[in-house]
Formats: C-alpha cells, sequence, structure tokens
C-alpha cells in the first residue's frame, strides 16, 4: 500500500451527464465441490460517460469478479446468476459470442495486471497493436501500422519504431502496460477496464500510468472502471469509489467524499491501514482477523466478526441506506459512528 | 542512442547466420558418430563376404585375393576413413553381387520411399493437427473422447496389418485403389498418385495419432494462458484467436514431435514396400541383407541417416520461427 | 488380499484401465502357458483341410497349410511377447543406469554420450535391425538384440530427464555439499523415485517392442518357420490374401489389443504416480503433461 501523499485532481468532483454502464443487483455464483457458491452478490453501481469509478477491496472481495464480469470474460465454473450489466444500452448478460466481438475494442477495452502475461509471448508488441486497429477498422495494413506508430508515441513510448518490433520479454512492465493501454483504446472505446493496471508497477511507473490515464480521460473522454486494492491509486484517479467486502459493495459514492468521512467501519480502517493521509504511523497498521474465504462469509454483516462496533443488531443483513453527501453504505450503525477519514494533500 | 540501433541491427542481420553455424555445430558430431555406428556394425560382422562370393569351392588363396580387392584386408579405422572419404564424394561402392553401382540403386528406389514419406507427413499433419484442435477446443467432450480413442487405436496399430485391411477393404472390395505396385510421376502424375495413397495412409496413422496427442495437449495448456484472455478482450473471432494466437503458440511441441518421428516413418516405409510391393529403399536392404551385400546396406544407411538429420535441420527451423523468443533469448 | 488391490485400484480408476491391465495379464498367461493350452497341435499340417472355415474342430479356420489357425493364434503369443520382454530389459539396463550416471558426468563426457545417443536415434529400428541381421545372420537374438538396443536412447533420455529434475533438488546439493559420492546419492534419493518413470516407458516400450519384432516377423526377419508368431502368421496371410482375407484379421487384432492395453497401462500409470517428479519437457512424445493436462478441464469456455 503506498503512503504517497496524492493531490486531488482539480475538477475530480465534476458531474457528468450521459449514463454508459449500469450495473444492478449483479450476483455471481462459483461452482465448487461444496455446491455453487455466491462470491458476488447484489453489486450495484452506475458510471457516467467520461466518469472514473474504482472499485477497491482485498484480494477474493469480489471486485475483479465484478470486472471480469462486464468483460464477459468469468474464468470456468463461474456465471452470473442475477442481475443486470447494461453498457450503452446493450444488455452484457444475455450477449451473445457476436456481440460481443461487436463490441469489444470499440465499445470496451481492458488492461490487466502483468501486462507481459496478457500479451502474446511470440509476436511483436507492434503487430499486436496494428492487428487490432486493422480487424476492428478495417484498415490497410500500412494504415494500421503507422496509426500503431501514433498511438505509441501518444502513450509516451520513445523511440516508437524500436518498441514496435519487439516481442512482449525485452520489454519492462511499465512499457508493456503502455502498450497494452493502446491496444486498450486504440479503436476509441467508451469505456476503459483497468483490472489492477498498476500494482505490478514500482512507484515510478504506477504514476506515470495513472497519469496517463488521466491524460485520456480528458482528452478521449474516456470513461474508467478501475480495479485495485491500493485506495490511494483510486483515490488519485476516480470520480467514484466502490469498496468491496466478501462479495458485496460495504460503501460507494464519490472519493472526496468517501475518504473525507467514510461511512462504513471498514473503510476507516482501509484507510489507516494504507496511511492516507497526514498522520505518520510508526508501526504497520493491519485489520485484526482476515478477509473470509469464498464460502465463509457469515450470515448477516460480513465485516462484523472483524468490527470493532459491532452490536447484536450486526447478525441481520444491512441493506445499503443512505449517508451524507450522497454515499450509499451497508451498515446498521453508520449514522451513529464517528469515523476518522482521510485528507488527501 | 546510435550505438544502441546499430548493436541492434548488427544483431538481426547476423542472426540466421549464426544460427546455421550453432547447428552445423551441433549435428556435424552426430553425423559422424552415426557413420561410425553404420560401418561398426558392417566391421563387426563376422560374415565372410570374400567367402561367400568365392563360393564353396574356393581356395584361401582365391578368398585372400578377393579379400585384398575389396580392401578388407586392411585396419578398421583406415576402411572407414576411405569408405567416408568416398562417401562424401558420392562413392557409394558397388554391389557385391550386382555389380550396379549402389548410388544407382539408391536413386532408383529412394523416389519411391520419399514418395510415401512425403505423403504420409502431409496426411499426418493435416488429420493431425485438426483432429488436435477440434479435442482441444472442447476437452473431455464426446468428439474429445472420440478422437483420443482413435489415437489410441491407432497408436496401437501394426503397420503391416493396417495396410493389409486397408488393402483389404479399400483395393480388393471396392477397388477404390490398386492393391500393389508403383509408378512413377515421368509415368503417369495419376498413376503415382494412386499407387501412393494407401501406403501413405497406412504410414500416417501412428503419426497422426500423437501430432493430435500433443496438439490436444498443448492447445489445452496455452487456452489456459492469460494472454488468450487478452486477445479475447480484444474481440477478434474465434477463427482468428486459435489460428493465429493459440496455435502458434501450442505448434512448437508438437513440430518437434513430428520431427521425432521421421526416423519411424523410414522405418515403416520398409513395411509399407512390403505390403503394397513398392521398388523402395527397404526391399533394396532386404534383399542385400539376405546376400550379406555390405554395400549396398551401408548405402541405404547412409541414406536414411542424411535425411532424418536434414529433417531435424528443418525442424529446428522452424521452431526457430515459431518461438522467436527462445531463439532471440 | 484386500491390501493388495487397494493400490491396484488406485492405480487402476477406470473401467477401461481395468479392463487394459486384464488383458495384459491374459496375453502374458498365453504366452506363458502356449502349447498346453492350444486344443491342437499347431504345427500339424492337414493337406484335405486348406483353409477351412469355422467349425468347432477349428474355430478360426485353417491356413494354407491346413493348421489351426486358433492354436497358432496362441502359441504365437510367446515369441511375440517374451522377446519383447527380453529388448525391453537390454533397453532398460543400457538406457536407465547410464542416464541416471549422465547427470554427474564431468562436461565433456556428457556432451559425447549425448550426441551417441542423438546418432543412435537417427537411425530407424527396422532398418538398423535390417543391417544387424544382415551383418551377423538372420535369428531371433539378432533381432531382438537390435530392437533391445534402439530402445536404449529412449530409456536414457526418459531416466536422464528425470534424473535431472530430481539431482536439482536441495536435499540432493546438500548431501553433496556434505561429501555424500554421487553413487550414494543416485541410490539413496534418485533411483527409488525413478521407478514410476521407468514403469511407465518400460510399458510404452514393450508395446513399441511387440509392433517392433512382429513387424521384423511380417519382413521375414528375427523368428524363423514353423515357429510361428503373430508377424510371421500374418506374412503368410498376405500371401494367400485373395483365398482368405479374413485370416488376415486374427494375428493383428491380437497385436494391436496386446499393444493397446499396454499404452494404456503406461498412461495409468504416468497419471497415478506421485506428483514430486514432474513430467519431462514438452518434446518427450507421447507422455508429455498427458495425463496432467487431461485432468485440468478450467479451460475458459469463451474462445
Amino acid at each position: 500500500m503506498s503512503s504517497l501523499a496524492l493531490a486531488p485532481r482539480p475538477g475530480s468532483d465534476r458531474p457528468a451527464e450521459d449514463l454508459l454502464l449500469r450495473v444492478g443487483g449483479l450476483s455471481v455464483e462459483v461452482a465448487t465441490p461444496l455446491g455453487r457458491i455466491e462470491a458476488v452478490r447484489n453489486v450495484s453501481f452506475d458510471l457516467h460517460r467520461g466518469e472514473a469509478i474504482g472499485l477497491v477491496g482485498e484480494s477474493g472481495s469480489g471486485k475483479t469478479l465484478t470486472c471480469r464480469a462486464v468483460l464477459g470474460v468469468l474464468p470456468a465454473g463461474c456465471s452470473i446468476a442475477r442481475g443486470a450489466i447494461e453498457l450503452g444500452g446493450i444488455d452484457l448478460v444475455r450477449l451473445g459470442r457476436d456481440g460481443w466481438t461487436t463490441i469489444r475494442s470499440t465499445q470496451l477495452g481492458a488492461v490487466f495486471q502483468d501486462p507481459a502475461s496478457y500479451l502474446n509471448p511470440s509476436l511483436p508488441v507492434g503487430e499486436q497493436l496494428a492487428e487490432v486497429i486493422r480487424v476492428k477498422t478495417r484498415s490497410g495494413r500500412r494504415a494500421a501500422r503507422a496509426r500503431a506508430l501514433e498511438l505509441l508515441a501518444a502513450m509516451h513510448l520513445h523511440r516508437p519504431r524500436h518498441v514496435y518490433q519487439q516481442i512482449p520479454a525485452e520489454l519492462s512492465g511499465g512499457m508493456l502496460q503502455r502498450v497494452m493501454i493502446a491496444i486498450a483504446v486504440a479503436c476509441d472505446p467508451l469505456l476503459l477496464i483497468a483490472d489492477e493496471a498498476t500494482t505490478a508497477l514500482d512507484l515510478t511507473t504506477q504514476r506515470e500510468v495513472i497519469d496517463l490515464l488521466w491524460e485520456l480521460r480528458e482528452r478521449l473522454g474516456l470513461a474508467v472502471l478501475f480495479v485495485s486494492h491500493d485506495l490511494a491509486a483510486v483515490a488519485e484517479l476516480c470520480d467514484q469509489v466502490a469498496v468491496f467486502y466478501a462479495g458485496e459493495v460495504v460503501e460507494i459514492g464519490a472519493t472526496s467524499a468517501v475518504i473525507s468521512r467514510p461511512a462504513h467501519p471498514y473503510t476507516e480502517a482501509l484507510l489507516r491501514v494504507g496511511s492516507l493521509g497526514a498522520e505518520e504511523h510508526a508501526a504497520l497498521e493491519v485489520i485484526p482477523g482476515y478477509h473470509p474465504r469464498l464460502g465463509e462469509a457469515p450470515d448477516g454483516c460480513r465485516f462484523a466478526p472483524r468490527c470493532g462496533h459491532r452490536v447484536e443488531a450486526c447478525a441481520s443483513v444491512p441493506p445499503l441506506s443512505a449517508a451524507p453527501a450522497g454515499v450509499r453504505v451497508r451498515c446498521l450503525r453508520s449514522g451513529e459512528l464517528a469515523l476518522a477519514g482521510a485528507e488527501l494533500r | 542512442m546510435a550505438a544502441i540501433a546499430l548493436a541492434s541491427r548488427e544483431r538481426r542481420i547476423s542472426a540466421p547466420l549464426r544460427w546455421l553455424g550453432a547447428e552445423i555445430v551441433r549435428f556435424v558430431p552426430v553425423a559422424l558418430l552415426s557413420t561410425i555406428i553404420v560401418f561398426g556394425i558392417t566391421a563387426l560382422a563376422p560374415a565372410n563376404v570374400a567367402a561367400t562370393i568365392a563360393g564353396e569351392t574356393a581356395t584361401p588363396a582365391q578368398i585372400a585375393a578377393i579379400n585384398h580387392q575389396l580392401g578388407l584386408d586392411r585396419s578398421v579405422p583406415a576402411q572407414y576413413a576411405s569408405w567416408l572419404w568416398k562417401a562424401l564424394h558420392g562413392n557409394l561402392g558397388v554391389s557385391y553381387f550386382t555389380r550396379i553401382p549402389v548410388l544407382t540403386s539408391i536413386e532408383q528406389a529412394f523416389p519411391v520411399d520419399l514418395s510415401i514419406v512425403l505423403g504420409a507427413t502431409l496426411i499426418a499433419v493435416i488429420t493431425g493437427f485438426a483432429g488436435g484442435l477440434i479435442a482441444a477446443v472442447r476437452p473431455n467432450g464426446l468428439v474429445d473422447r472420440l478422437i483420443t480413442g482413435l489415437a489410441s487405436i491407432a497408436l496401437a496399430l501394426p503397420e503391416f496389418w493396417f495396410g493389409i485391411l486397408l488393402t483389404i477393404f479399400l483395393a480388393v472390395k471396392l477397388r477404390l485403389f490398386p492393391a500393389s505396385g508403383y509408378v512413377t510421376t515421368s509415368m503417369s502424375l495419376e498413376g503415382w498418385a494412386r499407387h501412393i495413397v494407401l501406403p501413405s495412409v497406412t504410414l500416417a496413422a501412428p503419426v497422426a495419432a500423437v501430432v493430435a496427442r500433443q496438439l490436444r495437449i498443448s492447445v489445452i495448456k496455452e487456452l489456459e494462458e492469460n494472454y488468450v484472455t487478452g486477445v479475447v478482450v480484444r474481440g477478434f473471432s474465434r477463427r482468428r484467436i486459435l489460428f493465429k494466437h493459440v496455435l502458434r503458440n501450442s505448434a512448437a511441441p508438437t513440430v518437434a514431435t513430428i520431427g521425432l518421428y521421421v526416423p519411424s516413418l523410414l522405418g515403416g516405409a520398409v513395411i509399407a514396400e512390403i505390403v503394397f510391393a513398392l521398388p523402395g529403399l527397404g526391399q533394396l536392404a532386404l534383399n542385400a541383407a539376405q546376400a550379406h551385400d555390405i554395400p549396398v546396406i551401408q548405402g541405404v544407411l547412409l541414406v536414411t541417416i542424411a535425411v532424418v538429420l536434414l529433417s531435424n535441420l528443418a525442424v529446428d527451423a522452424l521452431l526457430g520461427w515459431l518461438r522467436p523468443g527462445v531463439r532471440r533469448s | 488380499m484386500t491390501a493388495l488391490l487397494k493400490p491396484l485400484r488406485r492405480l487402476l480408476p477406470s473401467v477401461y484401465l481395468r479392463v487394459a491391465a486384464a488383458v495384459v495379464a491374459f496375453m502374458f498367461a498365453v504366452a506363458l502357458l502356449g502349447g498346453l493350452i492350444a486344443p491342437q497341435n499347431p504345427l500339424a499340417q492337414n493337406a484335405a483341410e486348406t483353409f477351412a472355415g469355422s467349425s468347432w474342430a477349428h474355430p478360426l479356420g485353417t491356413d494354407f497349410l491346413g493348421r489351426d489357425t486358433f492354436s497358432r493364434l496362441i502359441t504365437g503369443a510367446r515369441p511375440s511377447l517374451l522377446s519383447a520382454l527380453v529388448a525391453v530389459a537390454i533397453g532398460l539396463v543400457g538406457g536407465a543406469i547410464p542416464g541416471m550416471a549422465s547427470v554427474f558426468l564431468g562436461r565433456r563426457a556428457e556432451y559425447l554420450v549425448m550426441r551417441v545417443v542423438d546418432a543412435f536415434m537417427t537411425i530407424p529400428p527396422i532398418i538398423f535391425a535390417i543391417a544387424i541381421i544382415a551383418g551377423f545372420g538372420n535369428g531371433l537374438t539378432p533381432a531382438v538384440v537390435a530392437i533391445g538396443i534402439l530402445l536404449v536412447p529412449r530409456f536414457f533420455r526418459v531416466i536422464r530427464a528425470d534424473t535431472l529434475k530430481l539431482a536439482s533438488a536441495q536435499y540432493v546439493e546438500a548431501a553433496l555439499l556434505f561429501g555424500a559420492s554421487k553413487a550414494y546419492v543416485l541410490r539413496r534419493h534418485i533411483w527409488r523415485k525413478v521407478i514410476p518413470t521407468l514403469a511407465v516407458t518400460s510399458s510404452s516400450a514393450l508395446g513399441a517392442s511387440v509392433l517392433g519384432i512382429s513387424s521384423l516377423a511380417f519382413l521375414g526377419l528375427g523368428e524363423q518357420p514353423p515357429a510361428a508368431s503373430w508377424g510371421a502368421m500374418l506374412a503368410n496371410d498376405l500371401q494367400y490374401l485373395y483365398q482368405e482375407p479374413w485370416a488376415a484379421i486374427w494375428p493383428g487384432l491380437a497385436i494391436a489389443v496386446t499393444v493397446w492395453a499396454l499404452n494404456a497401462l503406461s498412461d495409468a500409470v504416468h497419471t497415478a504416480r506421485p506428483r514430486e517428479v514432474e513430467p519431462a519437457d514438452a518434446v518427450e512424445p507421447l507422455r508429455a503433461e498427458d495425463a496432467a493436462a487431461a485432468e485440468r478441464a478450467s479451460v475458459p469456455q469463451y474462445v
């Protein structure tokens, strides 16, 4: 977790108009030897054009599965049990193979963690980029190559011609991530999904990639779905944030509101652990206990076993309720608790 | 900056040459050892050729004379050296019995084997790749189990039996193809084609099975890799994903496997020749074996080894192209 | 009794594999009992009854000399199978031990041994056998020795690959650092772990040998008449194909079924063996990651 003192971007609370992505009551089930288990439960959020939302949580919290569901690449054994996903009006849950082929790259782009493993290891990266352009925009070879070089330069890659010819093994993580971003935005999609895009990079490179994503948002009006366990990175880039725990959304709202005044104890704990804000900590902060594994989540409030504020009533499932500043939270006691927030410097 | 650019360009130009150099360094010792083995078999053999040639009533003096004539009274290393030297210059000697130059006999017989081995390779690659790919896309499904089962059977079939069965059903009963014999391309292209179909299919069966099995494994493994997700997310058609990306990366072990089966294809060709009465190297060698006709045996062995080594070279080149990462590192 | 059955049950989890094991056991039983269980004398010729069809006396008919096909099939098992066993024994001893030892040789010796093995692998087994027979005369021994010699590279490579993986384990390194001799390390740590791989390779090598020796018999090399091996029976059947096409089915079927069962057993041992030994590199044909990949059914279905 980074302890970067991050300055908020100007205008990060700006409102947006058209609704681009709507996720409503999404539940994803996983097939296990013990039966089908809900790994994602009743997740809902809206994303407008040009907006950025961050999905934050620990490993196993369901944020990655949610993101994969939106992309239509759920792993074997996982399926959408309930709920709706709509991208610009298109129903993604019932979309067939042809439909997916049409919207991928043109409406929807994706980048992942560990870019080296997500690129074809034996083809030069430039050719992979040119391939997307050629196939999706029906350009000729030369035109596609030219456009690819342009894109590589736009990603701030030095010597684009040289990079074009390299295979993934010959490039660094940061460069490969830029190439992946280039491939994802090559055909001007409306939404970019970044699944732990900065996690495997060193701090300096993380910063550069986040800067790049910000630039793309501004220049292309790109909406971003940013999945990460790093709250600091999310705070840096996103207008909205959704905090995941054990497959549920426990808090969702504007980033500045959630961070300055968290409504859920887990969010407060995450802020403390991530050393966000001005305080310096002498010792390593941890949240006692551990994140429940699949199928181990208790009935009722799933965070209750680790929560310092739990009461008897927490044995029942708390619904998403309203909190100040447009935030929604899944905690019965949220109104009464005074949770410590962080201030983004 | 310029220095770096220069170095990388330099690397690219001399890479193929460097590869060739490395290949030669690897192959020459093996080739040399193979020739030693070939010569060793015949040198260690107790059969006394001179006595056989001279006949039953020969005197020791006559036998000694023939020995000297054939150069068999020199030391073994000397014989080996002179034999190898001559062979490298295209002189494979003369048959002890028919007096025909070995090279001539081989030149006549070799195209037969070449035809059926190439035909078999083509059939094996096409059916094997198709079968392996289809089986891999839906693993453990009905089609997969069918293909895997067929492959197991094909690997257990004795080639001579399979050839006989093919003859019974396709040549004798259905009269689709000739049961035996060979026609050179110069005589009739259609005749040649019809005569090599059954032998080629016979030879192809086990190789197709191995190719299918190996490809299936490789593709299944490859489909689990992250980059497949990466390529899927770019919105390509299934065909493009499979052929342009997955197959290219999974083909390498399969290509290597095919290379390993070239010797068994050549050995199988001998059997096919007997089943289908083809006048190839196998028949040549079998007749020579009965008569202890050493030069012919040596010639056949040398040609066989040369074919195997050349195919190994071709396979290595193909592997290098398929896996640039491995080559460049 | 049940103690014996349990490891067998684990080794052969499916009906398919149990059938294979039963077939192998059956074939070897027939090979051992040989002439004792044949209903007729396989060598008895009867000029009056050539090419007879099925009957109670001759369930599979008779051949061109009036000999009972069924009895010849039964007595044909022994030369076909036992000679294959000898060939595999040659290959195992000649290949496995040098294979293990080669890992501990010095650089130059290792290079030389590898090149020698490569050289042997360039020669097709059948042609090699023809050459051996050309030099040493026709007969079962040269044939078996030839096949055996060319099994050596197969064993060598597989065992060597295994030993390489095992020898790189840290406890081996530690043992060597503590002053253990290489021979000791081989005996104590590596030998036992190599046995499953040996079993896998032996079984498939046995299948290959049966095919090889019967192929040679078909060509007239190896077993000499009147002794009948299945390959030799097929050679005769080829000659008389037009008179009696169906006779060719039986010996070939016997070979095919035996080889199939041996291969299936080989697969079974490969799947069941302790996971500590990783499969050899993917270039090794027939065995590479076969069972392991088949287990993993979690292939994304959206491709």
